[in-house]
């Protein structure tokens, strides 16, 4: 589509032009090329809005000529999803990016540019470079550019549509306020670049410190928004499995909060100069890593996520050198200059313990960054290897145990001086913990590192509860980051009860009938129903010691993934969650024969018949002859109390092109066996076994389930939504003073 | 140099020589089945499944299937978990876990679908 390759090459020449002028004005502050600079960012920001806006006139027009739509729409999907449909691929995320990049271009332009021109040289290079991404591989390509196959002009009835797992109001807001952290990430970087350019080591901090909060709130939102989707849609039963994708996410938001607590020290002390320098890079850095590894395909052997190779390798590896060049310069030839001040004059400062948390998260991001990426170094020295989810549940334990103890001492401290303050909250607090800690224990928590773990978050709820509650009253916005604290505290709350005192167990459900688990619960298959969407449940009735429901999971074939597909039921409560997943559905069988198939040595049982495949018996055979091929079989009856033993050989063989089998009656019983097909590939056998009249049941259909408890995961949830609010009040309280 | 930076480099020494240990244990090679076998440690296989081998076991409420190794070598997988939703499509899987006696018992399987640009060409 020649207008959108237009748009986006004259808005790669405008950022180019704009970052060009914004420099020259850097150097001359000549006013012409202020107005130069922002006229071209503002035919940038013209070109990126007209290219969303035609990407999604052609989202909604379904002209399927156009490869995005074709890939990732179709006729039949909602307006809402066919809204989604504009990050559902690579191209449209770039642009959601760019999009975002402008949008903060423009806050900076209205608020800094005049004062910080390379601020804006910096946020307009990184938008040149992914304008240049998006001329490789562009959005607005035809199918016939992109299929050397398909001929010119041809417009599909329908488009292949987005995958169902996407289609779910979680996956409509996930991805922009994901991007929205990524590309804000970027500010704080040039603000980084710039204070280097211009030799001023302290003035960015006051400007880039809440730019930081915005980017550690998206990134966080979006990084719980994901786990939830996970959790209530894909039905393996959890919300975080230190997938690249996820680690990708998590990496730049860890480096975020180290960023943010390094500003803190900084405004304060002037120290951690060189350190926020390189924190604020190493967050952006990690954003371009991230994004190499899960576009470029290097992962795509780890990972359950699907990852086009998109050919932009190259470009990605570019993007991450450049910037990685540019701030390596710019330190390295600052570095005499960029000395702070000494800090953090006593032990027991809160400054010290800040500190201590920042080196844990920084160890944190770092130690994931180098695991997700391990399939790359460990590829120059021999077979690529990835890392066990294990290596990451090992490490999160002593690192939640500094993170804890940091956040709980530190808001008791004094800056800069060595001083315990309210020894009677620290004593309650500690009193009311552990207090909790043994009602917990009483419930049967077990483990020493949980009972460890859930005091010092207890009490780190508590310390911080405390604080924010005395600042509520009085300045409510400055009860932001001990809110934000207390919450994260409650997700390793919740984290911790819900994934190590997680409780699953598989229950096989013949229908309409109640059967009871383990768990103690009466379950009943009940019927599939029939959904508008194409999503059919499963309908359950779930009788608990609390009452009974229906519980209704998804299962049902979509034609998409050509598979079937499945979503749990959650029942949601503040004490456990009750997760029911479907496995498998075996329909029943109501005839009186069965088929069975078996690999060689294979036992089947079918109540009063055993039987076990011993081999195929080959006989000699010319090449006149039907080449017939015998199953040897060992068969047991039970006759009355007694079994007895039979050895037979049903045969197959080619007649007039056609497969032919006898039917090899068992001696003195009703039962007969006969071989319906062969695999010579696995070298199985599939049989059809005639069970006696006499001894016809109608078994079932039968519908296995997983049925898993999570306690207190609600408290995940709960803080979750303490620490995002608790992040959202200090940016506003930094936003509001932004000028004193 | 005073003894609370000393402390600190410690600290940051015993959890750097952790991450270290830890991570090299938990590395896991991609290998054949016959590597696979004689490893004691977790493995991942990368191969194709047996079409039409898959098999729950109602009564052992367990999963299994068959699955071929690249070089073509069949083995039998046993998998303690749901069984993923695009499994009948996979060009490719992925288990992760040991071997048990004759079974690769998987602790995770990981499913490679084709990837949809493929298939295209013959459909437009």
């Amino acid at each position: 589509m020649i207008s959108g390759i237009l748009a986006i090459s004259i808005a790669f020449v405008a950022a180019a032009v704009s970052a060009a002028a914004f420099w020259l004005f850097y150097r001359d502050r000549d006013e012409r090329f202020y107005q130069l600079a922002s006229r071209s960012f503002a035919v940038m920001v013209a070109g990126i809005v007209f290219s969303v806006v035609l990407l999604y006139y052609n989202i909604f027009t379904h002209n399927f000529q156009l490869n995005y739509v074709y890939s990732y729409t179709s006729l039949k999907l909602s307006t809402y999803y066919l809204i989604s449909t504009f990050w559902g691929g690579q191209e449209g995320t770039f642009l959601l990016w760019l999009l975002y990049g402008s949008v903060f271009g423009i806050i900076l332009i209205r608020t800094v540019a005049r004062r910080e021109p390379m601020v804006l040289f910096f946020v307009l290079l990184v938008q040149a470079f992914i304008l240049l991404i998006l001329l490789k591989k562009s959005p607005f390509a035809m199918l016939w550019h992109v299929h050397a196959n398909a001929p010119v002009g041809i417009m599909p009835a329908d488009g292949q549509s987005l995958n169902p797992l996407l289609q779910n109001p979680w996956m409509i807001i996930h991805p922009p306020i994901m991007f929205m952290g990524y590309s804000s990430t970027v500010v704080a970087f040039a603000f980084a670049l710039n204070a280097m350019v211009k030799r001023q080591f302290h003035a960015w901090v006051k400007m880039a410190r809440p730019w930081v909060i915005f980017s550690a709130m998206m990134l966080g939102t979006g990084i719980i928004m994901g786990g939830y989707w996970s959790y209530v849609t894909l039905g393996w039963g959890g919300y975080w499995a230190w997938d690249p994708v996820e680690n990708a996410s998590f990496v730049p938001w860890v480096f975020s909060l180290v960023l943010l607590h390094g500003l803190i020290i900084q405004n304060r002390q002037k120290g951690l100069v060189k350190t926020n320098l390189a924190l604020a890079a190493l967050m952006f850095i990690s954003v371009l890593w991230g994004s190499f590894l899960t576009r470029s395909g290097v992962l795509a052997d780890f990972s359950v996520h699907s990852f086009a190779e998109a050919g932009l390798n190259i470009y990605l590896v570019g993007f991450v050198a450049l910037f990685t060049g540019i701030f390596l310069f710019l330190f390295i030839k600052t570095f005499k200059n960029s000395m702070g001040s000494r800090f953090a004059e006593g032990l027991f400062s809160r400054e010290t313990f800040i500190l201590i948390g920042m080196l844990t998260l920084l160890f944190t991001g770092t130690v994931v960054f180098i695991a997700t990426s391990s399939p790359i170094y460990t590829g120059l020295f021999g077979q690529p290897s990835n890392v066990s989810i294990e290596f990451y549940n090992v490490i999160s334990i002593p690192i939640a145990v500094f993170l804890l103890a940091s956040m709980a001492i530190a808001p008791l401290l004094a800056w800069k001086i060595s001083e315990f303050r309210n020894p009677k909250v620290v004593g309650i607090s500690a009193a009311a913990s552990f207090f909790i800690t043994l009602i917990a224990v009483v419930l049967g928590m077990n483990r020493p590192v949980s009972i460890l773990l859930v005091f010092l978050s207890f009490f780190a709820v508590a310390i911080n509860g405390y604080v924010a509650f005395k600042f509520v009253r009085k300045i409510p916005a400055k009860s932001g980051p001990y809110l934000a604290h207390a919450g994260i505290a409650l997700m390793i709350i919740g984290i911790i009860s819900s994934s190590i005192y997680n409780r699953s167990e598989k229950v096989t459900l013949p229908a309409g009938q109640f059967t009871t688990t383990q768990f103690g619960y009466d379950v009943q298959f009940v019927s599939f129903v029939q959904s508008p969407d194409g999503k059919d449940r499963v309908r359950l009735i779930v009788k608990t010691p609390k009452g009974s429901y229906y519980a209704e999971p998804q299962f049902y074939y979509s034609e998409y993934t050509k598979s079937y597909m499945l979503s749990p039921h959650v029942d949601m409560d503040i004490a456990k969650d009750i997760y029911i997943s479907p496995i498998s559905f075996m329909p029943g069988s109501n005839g009186n024969q069965k088929q069975v198939r078996l690999s060689k040595n294979q036992q089947e049982d079918l109540g009063e018949l055993k039987m076990t495949f011993n081999r195929f018996v080959t006989g000699d055979h010319t090449d006149q002859a039907p080449m017939t091929v015998k199953a040897d079989l060992s068969v047991s009856v039970k006759k009355g109390d007694a079994w007895q033993d039979f050895n037979v050989q049903p045969a197959i063989w080619m007649e007039n092109n056609q497969l032919a089998s006898d039917e090899v009656q068992l001696p003195d019983t009703d039962y007969s066996l006969k071989i319906e097909a062969l695999d010579a590939n696995n070298g199985s056998v599939t049989l059809s076994v005639n069970t006696p009249l006499s001894d016809v049941q109608k078994s079932p259909d039968i519908l296995a389930v997983e049925i898993s408890e999570k306690p207190f995961i609600s408290v995940l949830w709960f803080g979750t939504i303490i620490m995002i609010l608790g992040v959202a009040m200090s940016l506003y309280d930094r936003v509001k003073h932004q000028h004193q | 140099m005073k003894p609370k930076y000393i402390v600190g480099i410690l600290i940051i020494v015993v959890f750097i020589i952790f991450a270290a240990i830890n991570l090299s244990k938990s590395l896991t090679p991609y290998v054949t089945v016959e590597e696979a076998r004689k490893s004691s440690s977790v493995v991942q296989v990368k191969g194709q499944r047996v079409p039409g081998s898959e098999h729950f076991d109602v009564d052992q409420k367990q999963f299994s299937f068959r699955m071929a190794d690249e070089s073509g070598k069949e083995f039998q997988v046993l998998y303690n978990g749901v069984k993923p939703a695009n499994m009948e499509q996979a060009e490719e899987i992925v288990v992760i876990g040991r071997f048990n006696g004759p079974q690769f018992e998987a602790e995770q399987l990981l499913v490679k679908c084709p990837s949809k640009y493929q298939a295209e060409g013959a459909e437009i």
